[in-house]
């Protein structure tokens, strides 16, 4: 799969002008878009083999949450951007905690909305899970359990590890601490906030020149954290 | 109960269930029980007489003491009571120092010796009988003036209890100085002398001297009942005052504890109050639980307008969003497809500034809910942050606005700054704000600065423009846009600033910077190291 050629994405949106934009623009930028105006016809548009949803919240016949938890439950690997004009701090972390990918508040500048699509559509490639995963200068190889920053190899312990690959697997997605708790220490794990902060903060003192001005492992406030490629580095 | 329904009536305490009144009657009671005291205060002269040991009574120990230190300064030979013609030396100073004379008087009532000298009546006989009027006044000469003194025969027996002459104490002055001039040393030396002859003070009974005496103590015992009198009541009252202010204080002081208890929406109410009763206490707790009845319901109300408002907000939000979303992704798609040819300049021109309009409605949109969100009281999420990573994020983020004004957006962060515990989403917004008024004023340059201060750290945005026409100082609003200087009519944007800073327990603080221009400041305090 090319990220742009055949990459099918359904919108699902109930206000007719953004969705008709919506779509236009994503097929000018090379995607197939499918719409569907409610819940009802987003549940159709599922039956389809489907490579994105960008999910409005806000639909006629029910909450876009739902949905979201519904594909996160049945289409597990089938990434979610929330395409939202709720904007609260809370929301964004409900709608991240019920499995969205992405979280994009109307209104939206449509190359931001384009790139990152791209990007969630990189990064949920299937093929990827024992690859060396790269990022700027960052990379990490899941086999040899190695992470360097350009040629420097970095002294991580396994936990520290186990989170920058998750993190470098999902780049530019913000995650809340308890998400990454989840997923990289596991649901058994009895930790706190407390405990993310302490490993992203070991993790920047590695990766960062400033680890307290990070460019790779950035703050996203109220929410959590997000592993991204400094601008100037995927410039080059 | 509805928060519209009339306060219950004030039911009237009855005058027996007030206060004042039950005050009234517990303090005179009191002073009723004062005055049925006073016969066992009467009996306090009559023990006196009943007690059945003299020398254990002080009072009475005085003039027992009184005679023996008359009586001791005789002799007792062959059984038979003798005064010597002159006293031992150290006795005879002894009385004198405590302002005693001595009489001797003998079987044919002549006077045989006395002292001071002065008071000899030589030849004189001693006319008054055992049975006479006592005391005696007895005029006498010291040292050439004359004295009044006062004279107590004391009979002196022999074995067979025949009386062989009288012993006669002479006290100077009045019989005010008797009690008090006879205390101390005396009371010592004559228990000594007591000892030392082994008299009983039985055999110094003197029924006359004992009566005057007496009665001297009983007018002692007066005194000492009226100060009593004055005494008593004044503690008894004290005491009552004092048990009635803790009994009645213990309940106010509870239901004040009570209803001091913080309230807020969702927090259970203080109370229910105590209201058992039908005084003042009662009344005042029935009051303040029929008002917390009320304030139930009132918060209730509020916690429903609170979520209404919250609703109305989120749809507000929604229904100024979504139309917006849509003019915005049709001008950038109109503005994308609108190629030369196609268009004319000035179609695209009307775009771009279409473009521009849309994205600031788009800010004050955000501004403006965010502020009616904050109004709203919607919680803060609070987060420990870097502030440096902030001051990065915001100048990187907002580097190309400051560009597209040929204007240069820098930072100059000072020391190694702490973290500080902060709602990270709003704290940027609020500095986004603050650099966007900047770069609007600033000439060339706008500098936002992280300095720390103490235990806090000082958040700056500085520009190099005209500055502020007010006066240095916290930020006030309204002087402001009295002065134009608010870039919106309303201030939107400083105003969210503001209500971010102050929800943090800060403030704005306006001032000059080092360029002359404008530069608003405001303090966190640091975290962690």
């Amino acid at each position: 799969m090319t990220l742009s050629s055949d990459a099918r994405i359904l919108v699902v949106e109930d206000d007719r002008r953004i969705r008709e934009e919506l779509l236009a623009a994503l097929r000018e930028a090379g995607f197939q878009a499918e719409p569907a105006g409610t819940m009802k016809d987003a549940r159709l548009g599922l039956c389809h083999p489907v490579d994105l949803v960008l999910l409005d919240l806000g639909l006629p016949d029910g909450d876009g949450l739902d949905l979201c938890q519904q594909i996160n439950r049945d289409h597990p690997a089938l990434p979610v951007i929330i395409l939202t004009a709720r904007d609260g701090p809370d929301q964004r972390v409900r709608g991240l905690d019920v499995g969205a990918d992405d979280y994009v508040v109307k209104p939206f500048h449509l190359p931001e909305l384009l790139a990152r699509v791209r990007t969630v559509l990189r990064r949920t490639a299937p093929e990827r899970s024992l690859e060396k995963v790269e990022l700027g200068r960052l990379w990490a190889e899941p086999q040899a359990r190695a992470a360097g920053c350009e040629d420097r190899s970095l002294r991580l312990k396994p936990r520290e590890f186990d989170l920058l690959l998750f993190l470098l697997q999902n780049p530019g997605r913000a995650w809340t601490r308890q998400q990454l708790l989840d997923r990289v220490w596991g649901s058994h794990f009895y930790g706190t906030d407390r405990t993310v902060d302490v490993h992203i903060g070991r993790l920047r003192a590695e990766i960062e020149r400033n680890p307290r001005a990070p460019l790779y492992l950035k703050t996203v406030w109220g929410v959590g954290y997000r592993l991204e490629a400094p601008v100037d580095e995927l410039a080059e | 109960m509805t928060s519209g329904e009339p306060l219950p009536p004030i039911v009237r305490t009855p005058w027996h269930g007030r206060l004042s009144v039950r005050l009234g009657v517990l303090v005179g009671a009191g002073l009723t029980a004062l005055f049925l005291t006073q016969p066992s205060l009467e009996s306090l002269g009559y023990r006196f007489t009943s007690l059945p040991d003299p020398r254990l009574e002080d009072r009475y120990s005085i003039y027992t003491n009184l005679m023996l230190g008359v009586i001791a300064g005789g002799q007792l030979e062959q059984g038979q009571w003798t005064m010597a013609p002159s006293l031992a030396p150290s006795y005879r100073r002894f009385l004198e120092e405590n302002g005693m004379g001595f009489l001797w008087v003998d079987e044919q009532g002549l006077v045989v010796d006395c002292f001071p000298a002065a008071a000899h009546p030589a030849g004189v006989p001693w006319s008054h009988p055992l049975s006479a009027r006592l005391p005696y006044e007895y005029p006498i000469q010291v040292d050439g003036e004359a004295h009044s003194w006062r004279a107590f025969p004391i009979p002196v027996a022999n074995d067979e209890e025949e009386e062989i002459g009288h012993v006669v104490a002479l006290l100077p002055g009045s019989e005010n100085r008797t009690t008090a001039e006879f205390r101390g040393d005396l009371h010592t030396a004559v228990n000594n002398a007591l000892q030392y002859y082994a008299w009983r003070t039985e055999d110094l009974w003197d029924p006359p001297l004992h009566d005057h005496l007496l009665n001297h103590a009983t007018k002692a015992g007066i005194r000492m009942r009226r100060i009593l009198a004055i005494s008593i009541p004044v503690v008894f009252m004290v005491l009552l005052g004092v048990m009635i202010s803790v009994v009645f204080t213990r309940r106010l002081s509870s239901l004040i504890q009570e209803a001091s208890q913080p309230l807020a929406i969702g927090s259970d109410l203080p109370g229910p109050f105590r209201d058992a009763g039908r005084d003042e206490l009662a009344q005042l707790g029935r009051a303040l639980n029929g008002m917390r009845d009320r304030m139930g319901v009132l918060l209730e109300d509020l916690a429903d307008q609170e979520n209404e408002r919250r609703n109305w907000i989120a749809q507000v939000s929604h229904d100024i969003r979504t139309p917006l979303a849509a003019l915005i992704v049709c001008l950038e798609r109109a503005a994308r497809s609108a190629e030369p040819e196609q268009v004319d300049q000035r179609t695209r021109e009307l775009l771009q500034a279409a473009l521009f309009d849309a994205e600031r409605v788009r800010l004050l949109t955000d501004d403006l809910l965010e502020v009616a969100r904050l109004d709203a009281g919607e919680s803060m999420r609070f987060e420990e942050l870097l502030p440096e990573e902030m001051i990065h994020e915001l100048v990187r983020g907002m580097a190309p606005l400051a560009e597209s004004q040929g204007k240069k957006l820098i930072h100059r962060i000072e020391g190694v700054t702490p973290s500080v515990k902060a709602d990270g989403r709003l704290l940027f917004r609020a500095l986004e704000n603050l650099v966007r008024n900047a770069l609007r004023h600033a000439e060339q340059t706008v500098e936002v600065g992280l300095v720390v201060h103490g235990g806090s750290l000082c958040f700056r945005v500085a520009d190099d423009g005209p500055g502020f026409p007010v006066a240095p100082g916290t930020l006030d609003l309204a002087r402001l846009k009295q002065l134009g200087q608010l870039s919106d009519s309303s201030g939107l944007g400083l105003r969210l600033t503001n209500r971010v800073v102050q929800a943090h327990d800060s403030n704005l603080v306006l001032g000059t910077s080092a360029a002359g221009g404008a530069q608003v400041t405001f303090e966190l305090p640091a975290a962690g190291p």
